[in-house]
């Protein structure tokens, strides 16, 4: 049976409603800020990657939204302190997440593997099944990642060896490989498991 | 306010809490069984329980707001946690040497053959891509789908050729 508790906290919170559509919208926002900041920074000779861009954006639109929904009175302090902090909680959780979709999107626009080789076989029109075979060959995939993990600063290359330079990614590894654990889920790909002595190959 | 946050965050931890149980007593291996239960689980589910608990129309559409923005990012986020990212094991296998490894001589023996014979049969059953001879060209569902992407590329203002 539902309860009928709620009905006081609608009348307090009337701005509510304006709030959640304002959220339900907030990715349009991301998109014009993320094609806005990429054209300003690219004209400014920043040759930002989209990621970078992206983040600029996502965190510029946060602005705008919070501006608004202290507009809307969400964050009106008269019933205490605890309401404009839950508020602004509540606004910052549902943005964030909806700014991690957002990425989410961008990655398959610019990461994604299936997606990239869609969009070569689009700008040529068609590609010999060999040459894409040897494009996405493991090496090159593990050059692309290596160059991506440099530039961001988690690996560190050095006269021809690379190391760890930023450990914050393997904290992310790590909890992943916890909720794995939680899930019943193996923590290690199969073939790493089954060959430890291929991992490394030889030097050319 | 306050209440609606804490309803929408219990909300999605109990989401949690059914979807470990559920994947405790049979865990679903290939991608077309857990996208269906995570999505089940976080969608229907959720919802019924999201309706029994919260009456009122505005707030139980702030509730669901919430959580719905949580479980889209952890149902999309599950592909990290069912398969294996290569930059993340490529960080794994460097911090298990600690004296670096020569850039060379770097392997991940779970990326051999990324891009098989078997990927492609599976773009090619989906639509996405047709062999004409050798040369391998867009389906009309890969036609339809890169045309929105590059609709979105262009519209961020991304030059054709980049990424990957």
């Amino acid at each position: 049976m539902r309860s009928a508790c709620g009905t006081v906290e609608v009348a307090e919170l009337p701005g509510l409603g304006s709030l959640l559509l304002l959220l339900a919208a907030s990715p349009i926002l991301m998109f014009a800020a993320h094609a806005a900041a990429h054209r300003l920074l690219d004209r400014a000779g920043a040759r930002p990657a989209v990621h970078a861009s992206a983040l600029v954006a996502l965190i510029a639109a946060f602005v705008p939204v919070c501006g608004v929904a202290w507009r809307l009175g969400i964050f009106d302090a008269s019933q205490g302190a605890a309401t404009p902090l839950c508020a602004f909680a509540y606004v910052a959780i549902v943005y964030g997440a909806l700014a991690v979709l957002y990425v989410d999107v961008v990655n398959i626009a610019e990461t994604s593997l299936h997606m990239h080789l869609l969009l070569e076989i689009a700008w040529s029109g068609g590609v010999p099944l060999a040459d894409l075979l040897e494009r996405y060959s493991a090496d090159r995939m593990i050059a692309a990642r290596l160059e991506r993990l440099t530039s961001i600063g988690q690996v560190r290359i050095a006269n021809g060896r690379c190391s760890i330079a930023n450990r914050s990614a393997l904290y992310l590894a790590g909890a992943i490989d916890a909720w794995r654990v939680v899930l019943g889920l193996p923590t290690t790909p199969p073939d790493a498991a089954n060959a430890p002595a291929a991992v490394v190959r030889p030097a050319r | 306010m306050c209440a609606v946050l804490i309803d929408a965050l219990a909300l999605f931890l109990l989401c949690m809490a059914l979807h470990v149980t559920v994947w405790r007593i049979r865990r679903p291996e290939s991608y077309r069984a857990w996208l269906p239960a995570l999505v089940a689980i976080c969608g229907p589910v959720a919802a019924v329980i999201a309706w029994l608990i919260v009456p009122a129309p505005v707030d139980l559409a702030a509730v669901l707001l919430l959580h719905g923005a949580l479980a889209g990012v952890y149902v999309i986020g599950y592909t990290l946690v069912s398969g294996f990212s290569p930059s993340v094991e490529l960080l794994k296998l460097l911090r298990r040497n600690p004296e670096g490894i020569p850039t060379a001589s770097l392997r991940l023996p779970f990326l051999a053959g990324a891009l098989t014979s078997e990927r492609l049969d599976h773009l090619t059953a989906a639509g996405l891509v047709q062999q004409n001879g050798t040369r391998l060209e867009l389906g009309p569902r890969g036609v339809q789908m890169t045309r929105l992407v590059l609709m979105y590329r262009h519209a961020i203002g991304l030059r054709d050729g980049g990424g990957g």
